[in-house]
């Protein structure tokens, strides 16, 4: 009864698919990655738009935008965070 | 008139302020994150990890959009789904012994469900984090012997650990209490089932919770595992609500998962 860890059996299945052909996992990364982007850079701009001040007071939508974000930024940086510790490791190793 | 009156309050009483069409919002949610899973499990993995990515995205959206009305809580719970298998598997874990990646997974998505519960204004008591009735929390753990039997029945995995020695068997222990047992049942129970109770009202949010909790195992592969799977979630809700304490359910869900990997494969 796990559904976060890819629920063993998926995990299993997704890394064995994955140890034949590794770009799926790093597909997935990247999709993640791009995402997390994207959800950075909207961020970055709904932070100037409440900076600037005008019609935003209180929680607007933009500023609702601004701080409803970091809850799929957060995990996704961990996530990039993950990936490049790995890249180092794998070219250490 | 009267009984005009009678059945909006029954109505509020079971699906709190939400009106039809944000029940129907939610289902469509729901049958989204669904179908998600379904290609995850049965089709293409990158298509369903980029509708979960979507997902995420109307999500978040749809949460700031309602935000200045006040009923954010659900849509921003209902993150915790796609990140979930979001997290789960872009992570490059190839060369990681198993039982890490219950420790690497964990940890982003106990900072998402922290998110959610700042940006919803939950206090840690009413996500469940409180140590009161210890003793019956402990009994209620006991649940999960029975629990992990009867899934192992289902899903016959494979052991994870080669002997059942203690200095083998505890740190796997320990991971699958904290990692699965206390994370999923702070997420499920104590972040979205609060937030359904909010947003929805107590009978609906009971059943929407399950059935998201249910589809995130079809990538088990097996369909009467999902029903089981839904089945525990009503039980173990219903036992969060009763006793307003994610500490009973998250050991009775770690020692489901303890018995399910750790001891039923080795000794059946």
């Amino acid at each position: 009864m796990i559904s976060t860890v890819t629920t063993t059996t998926t995990t299993t299945t997704t890394v064995t698919t994955t140890a034949g052909s590794s770009s799926l996992v790093s597909d997935i990364g990247l999709l993640a990655v791009i995402s997390l982007i994207i959800l950075l850079v909207i961020k970055e701009l709904a932070g100037a738009a409440v900076d600037s001040g005008g019609e935003l007071q209180g929680y607007s939508t933009v500023a609702a935008v601004d701080r409803v974000l970091n809850v799929g930024i957060v995990p996704l940086l961990f996530v990039f965070g993950f990936i490049v510790i790995q890249k180092i490791v794998t070219i250490l190793a | 008139m009267r009984r005009t009156t009678e059945l909006k309050n029954d109505w509020q009483r079971l699906f709190g302020q939400a009106g039809n069409r944000a029940l129907i919002v939610y289902w469509l949610y729901g049958l989204a994150i669904t179908a998600a899973e379904i290609i995850v499990a049965y089709g293409s993995v990158k298509t369903g990890i980029i509708l979960h990515i979507l997902l995420l995205g109307a999500l978040l959206a749809h949460s700031a959009w309602v935000f200045h009305r006040g009923v954010p809580w659900l849509f921003l719970a209902l993150t915790l789904a796609p990140l979930t298998r979001i997290l789960s598997l872009s992570m490059p874990l190839g060369g990681i012994p198993p039982v890490y990646w219950y420790v690497a997974i964990s940890a982003p998505l106990f900072a998402a469900a922290a998110g959610v519960m700042r940006v919803a204004g939950f206090a840690p008591g009413e996500v469940g984090f409180t140590l009161r009735n210890l003793p019956v929390q402990f009994l209620i753990a006991l649940i999960g012997l029975p629990l992990g039997f009867i899934e192992f029945i289902i899903l016959k995995p494979r052991p994870m650990v080669t002997s059942l020695a203690p200095a083998e068997i505890w740190f796997p222990a320990l991971v699958f209490i904290v990692c699965t047992g206390l994370l999923e049942e702070f997420v499920f129970r104590g972040v979205m089932y609060r937030a359904a109770l909010k947003a929805v009202g107590d009978k609906f949010a009971l059943v929407y919770v399950s059935c998201i909790f249910a589809v995130l195992h079809i990538t088990h592969l097996s369909l009467w595992d999902v029903v089981f799977v839904f089945a525990v979630a009503l039980l173990f809700t219903k036992i969060f609500a009763w006793q307003k304490s994610i500490v009973g359910v998250s050991l009775a869900h770690g020692l489901t998962n303890i018995t399910l990997y750790l001891i039923c494969p080795l000794i059946f």
